[in-house]
């Protein structure tokens, strides 16, 4: 029905650091997408910036392709959940999923009264319509300020951390009811979170943010992928991906456990930079320990002790510790502060099947698909792995 | 039970310091006498009530008061919620504002009385607004108007916070949904608010009615609006027929017994301990 | 033009418009001295207008409204307390005319300090109410733990009794509590004040109290009896830090409550001696000047509450505001 695009939108902190750093984002008509990233990345920030609660400095933000910078929230049309419900008290919940919808004159009171009854039945709602939000707990809550917003018949959807209350049983459910119901009626929706399967998992397309920048838009599947930068990598993922120092030297790159050989096409991208930074995702280590391992031509490997092991039911997760150079490690520790995020650890994580027998303390040998690495560039994040 | 040692001392103390009274009010009031003589003390039954019940001066008094506590009320209430809108806006005065918004309630009202009263019958008042002699009623209204000076600053301390205890968010959330601003005070920020101004109501009301300095101040002979509480004292303290007076204070108690039972359903005023 | 400009520009008219009003009425109504007040004020509500405007296109989070309804409110304030000081500084036989002080004379505050019997007026009131808060404070702080924390039958009953109590007309109580002094004797003494003075300050009392234990982190007191703490030290790591400084707000209010009674002091107290100040100040205001004298002792009265706020301007607003609820 209704597509959102925002066009260079910045607005100033009371630091040097902007707020919203440049974003510019297209939501076509009728798709969802996700906005994630650590806490104080600037996300409700940017719903409130849309919906026109806050303004911005400059950029414009457009809905429908029309410019709506100096249009007040009543003229955008756009319904927003609010991180901390925003239920009113003395209303019961039946009137405050009718709160949203009842505002404008002209409301066809029995149709809204049926979605009502629709949502509260998806949303589990239906026994608790008498009650008031202070007799409601957390999640039902939620689920309330979740439902108002479905309820009403708006241009855009906003879910500001929508579904963090709920239990992880109730979640997944939550989550497909209100997607569906969305994709039902070909509504165009932005939430954010800070669960990243929770992005993969549900939205058409996924935006990372972190520090009011956003540094990718993309499917999930790209993101996963062919993350543009390191905090990308490194933010997508549990365990996240491992990042490890490595040293570009001729031919080859040295990483604390194990040298890669790298081809011209890399080399030339790597440059003159004296340190590089590889990227390894835990499910790309594989476990060659036994006779017969995987079958990989273009190959890493490594023999390492195994620190710890973590077990995880469908996986473990071993723990293989390595030490760096203190310089190197200096310039991780810029990086780390620069980004205000933690993404490196000394030691790079493996998933091993969970019937694997390895035990802590025993070797383990380490199998990695050579074109399964990235290599960043540690100043700009930049991935130098990708194809231009 | 363990917490009734806590809080017997207390009960009994606020028991003694009040029905004990309050009976000796309903039983001189079955009696005629007077507070200098106490020894001829006469039991006539029910005929104080009935004197007073059958007075019209003392039914136009507690028409008057009644009417007095309804105007000051509603004015306490306007101005206070326009005061504390504004004080919640402006955090940056609140070191000022907060002392400031309690300094009239602070101020004796029986001095407060007596300026007001001035100002109208030979003060300021007199010539900005070109007043002539406004006799005693025209006292009495000033004096109430300085009754409502006195209530509203803490009228306004009473509903900012109840405002404060209203979400932002629930602002916000409702800016967001498209109210306008109308829509957002009659549906959001009032209901939000209302247990404090049904509370601020309810004490305000109960206040208003035992204003006593201002008509005691205004007084005059032959004046023809007086109050409930004016009545009483003037009976008692004045004429000293104590049995008369402690009817007329039977049915004074009475009288905000009945207001408190009418305002605190209306209002639904709770409050959980 | 978004809302937050198109608002302000609203306030900035309602100001002007308002400020201008006021200037003429000043000008064209109001005799000198007192037009300048009004032109101030004008001047003041004009200024707000044109500030309004210049800043209408501003990012700062600055509400005008806001700014004319404290400006307003601040009229509201002062110039009834400016009248009183212009009354209170009125020389010896002239009437106050003018809001603005035209001669000022401090022989009303002289007086006031200096004459015996408004002084032995304060003494009986401030020892009257002192004494009525020391007791209805010890008795108050124990009832008030007992329905907050712990779990007491009819609970709903007693804080009823105790708000009922305060919103009593006193006045109501005056005469059979005289009537009662008089038959066991002790009609017009000091001391016999006291025990009616609790019908003022246990309620009050009470009922802040119960405010007080409400905002206290009870938990902490879980964790430092978990931590091991003996008695003492529960009261002096616990009590007087989290409950101490609640308690003294409320009874300093319950105080000042209790120096301006009046209905009981001057129903009470019939001749001069035990007298408490507010029903001395009614025999003072029938007098020849007794305007005056009358505004400049409630103006010194008023140093009182004052003192309060000033001492603890948050806490106070904070125990009433929250107090009624």
């Amino acid at each position: 029905m209704t597509s959102i695009e925002l066009r260079h939108l910045t607005t100033d902190g009371p630091g040097e650091r902007p707020l919203l750093d440049d974003i510019t984002l297209t939501v076509p008509s009728g798709s969802t997408l996700a906005i994630t990233g650590p806490a104080g990345a600037g996300k409700s920030r940017l719903l409130r910036t849309i919906v026109g609660l806050e303004e911005q400095t400059s950029g414009d933000v457009l809905i429908d392709d029309i410019v709506v910078n100096a249009v007040d929230p009543r003229g955008r049309d756009v319904s927003m959940v609010f991180e901390d419900y925003a239920l009113h008290p003395h209303l019961d919940v039946f009137d405050n999923l009718a709160f949203s919808s009842v505002l404008r004159k002209g409301v066809d009171k029995d149709a809204v009264s049926d979605r009502i009854h629709e949502v509260a039945e998806l949303l589990a709602l239906t026994d608790l319509l008498d009650l008031r939000p202070a007799d409601l707990d957390e999640p039902q809550r939620q689920r309330v300020a979740l439902g108002r917003s479905l309820v009403r018949d708006a241009t855009v959807y906003l879910f500001d951390a929508p579904f963090t209350a709920q239990s992880e049983r109730v979640r997944a459910h939550v989550r497909s009811v209100t997607m569906q119901w969305q994709a039902e009626a070909s509504r165009t929706s932005i939430f954010t979170t800070n669960h990243v399967e929770e992005a993969l998992s549900t939205a058409d397309r996924v935006a990372v943010m972190h520090q009011g920048f956003i540094h990718q838009v993309g499917t999930p599947r790209e993101l996963y992928d062919q993350p543009a930068n390191m905090f990308v990598a490194g933010f997508l993922g549990s365990p996240p991906m491992n990042l490890v120092p490595a040293i570009p030297m001729g031919q080859q790159l040295v990483m604390p456990l194990a040298t890669m050989l790298i081809d011209d096409d890399l080399a030339e991208r790597i440059g003159e930079r004296s340190v590089v930074v590889a990227g390894i995702r835990p499910e790309h280590c594989l476990d060659a320990t036994g006779p017969g391992g995987p079958a990989v031509s273009d190959r890493v490997e490594f023999t390492t002790r195994i620190d710890d092991i973590e077990w995880r039911g469908s996986s473990q997760f071993a723990y293989l510790g390595y030490d760096i150079e203190p310089e190197i490690e200096a310039v991780m520790g810029e990086v780390e502060e620069l980004l205000e995020f933690d993404l490196f650890q000394s030691f790079l994580v493996a998933q091993l099947p969970a019937e694997s027998a390895l035990r802590p303390g025993m070797s383990i040998r380490v199998v990695v698909p050579r074109q399964r690495i990235h290599v960043f560039d540690p100043e700009t994040g930049e991935n130098l792995t990708l194809p231009r | 039970m363990r917490g009734w040692r806590w809080l017997a001392p207390a009960v009994l103390v606020l028991l003694v310091v009040t029905v004990w009274p309050i009976g000796r009010a309903v039983w001189l009031s079955l009696t005629r006498s007077t507070l200098t003589g106490a020894g001829d003390q006469r039991f006539v039954g029910i005929d104080n009530y009935t004197d007073i019940l059958s007075s019209r001066s003392w039914w136009l008094a507690v028409a008057a008061t009644l009417a007095i506590v309804a105007v000051a009320v509603v004015l306490q209430l306007v101005l206070g919620l326009a005061f504390a809108v504004a004080l919640r806006r402006l955090t940056v005065a609140w070191p000022v504002t907060r002392v400031l918004v309690l300094l009239p309630f602070g101020l004796l009202a029986i001095v407060s009385a007596v300026v007001w009263r001035d100002a109208v019958t030979s003060g300021f008042a007199v010539d900005w607004f070109g007043l002539d002699d406004v006799g005693p009623t025209g006292a009495l209204v000033a004096t109430t108007v300085g009754e409502v000076w006195r209530g509203t600053g803490i009228t306004a301390v009473i509903l900012l916070a109840g405002l404060l205890r209203v979400p932002t968010t629930l602002i916000t959330s409702a800016i967001a949904d498209g109210a306008t601003a109308r829509q957002r005070l009659t549906r959001v920020v009032l209901p939000a608010m209302a247990p404090a101004i049904a509370v601020a109501t309810t004490y305000r009301a109960l206040d208003a009615l035992r204003i006593l300095e201002g008509p005691l101040v205004t007084d005059a002979p032959g004046a023809s609006v007086r109050t409930a509480s004016f009545v009483v004292w003037d009976t008692t303290f004045s004429s000293f027929e104590t049995g008369l007076g402690a009817a007329m204070s039977v049915v004074l108690l009475l009288l905000a017994g009945l207001l408190a039972a009418f305002l605190v359903p209306v209002l639904r005023v709770r409050r959980v301990v | 033009m978004t809302p937050s400009v198109r608002s302000r520009l609203w306030a900035s008219a309602t100001s002007f418009a308002l400020g201008f009003g006021v200037g003429n009425y000043g000008v064209l109504q109001v005799p000198r001295p007192d037009q300048w007040v009004w032109i101030a004020v004008a001047v003041v509500l004009m200024l707000t207008g044109a500030a309004g405007v210049l800043f209408a296109d501003t990012s700062r989070a600055v509400s005008f409204w806001a700014i004319l309804g404290v400006e307003v409110f601040a009229v509201f304030t002062l110039v009834p307390l400016l009248w009183t000081f212009t009354v209170a500084t009125t020389p010896e036989g002239a009437t106050a005319r003018t809001l603005l002080p035209q001669d000022i004379s401090w022989s009303a505050f002289d007086g006031a300090i200096s004459s015996g019997t408004l002084r032995s007026a304060a003494t009986t009131s401030l020892l009257v109410a002192l004494v009525a808060t020391v007791v209805a404070v010890a008795l108050a702080v124990p009832a008030a733990y007992a329905l907050v924390r712990l779990q007491v039958r009819a609970r709903r009953l007693v804080y009823g009794l105790v708000v009922a109590a305060l919103l009593m007309p006193v006045l109501a109580l005056a005469g059979p509590f005289a009537d009662q002094l008089v038959s066991l004797g002790a009609y017009g003494s000091r001391l016999a004040l006291v025990v009616p003075m609790l019908v003022v300050t246990l309620p009050l009392a009470t009922w802040l109290c119960v405010t007080v234990m409400r905002d206290v982190p009870w938990t902490l007191l879980d964790a430092v009896r978990a931590d091991g703490a003996t008695r003492p030290q529960q009261l002096r790591r616990f009590a007087v830090p989290h409950l101490g400084p609640g308690v003294v707000a409320a009874a300093l209010l319950v105080f000042v409550a209790a120096c301006n009674d009046f209905a009981l002091g001057a129903g009470l107290a019939p001749d001069r001696p035990s007298l408490p100040l507010p029903a001395t100040l009614l025999v003072a205001s029938r007098q020849v000047d007794g305007s005056s004298a009358v505004a400049a002792a409630g103006l010194l009265w008023l140093l009182i509450p004052l003192i309060v706020l000033l001492v603890l301007p948050r806490r106070i607003n904070h125990l009433l505001g929250r107090s009624y609820r």
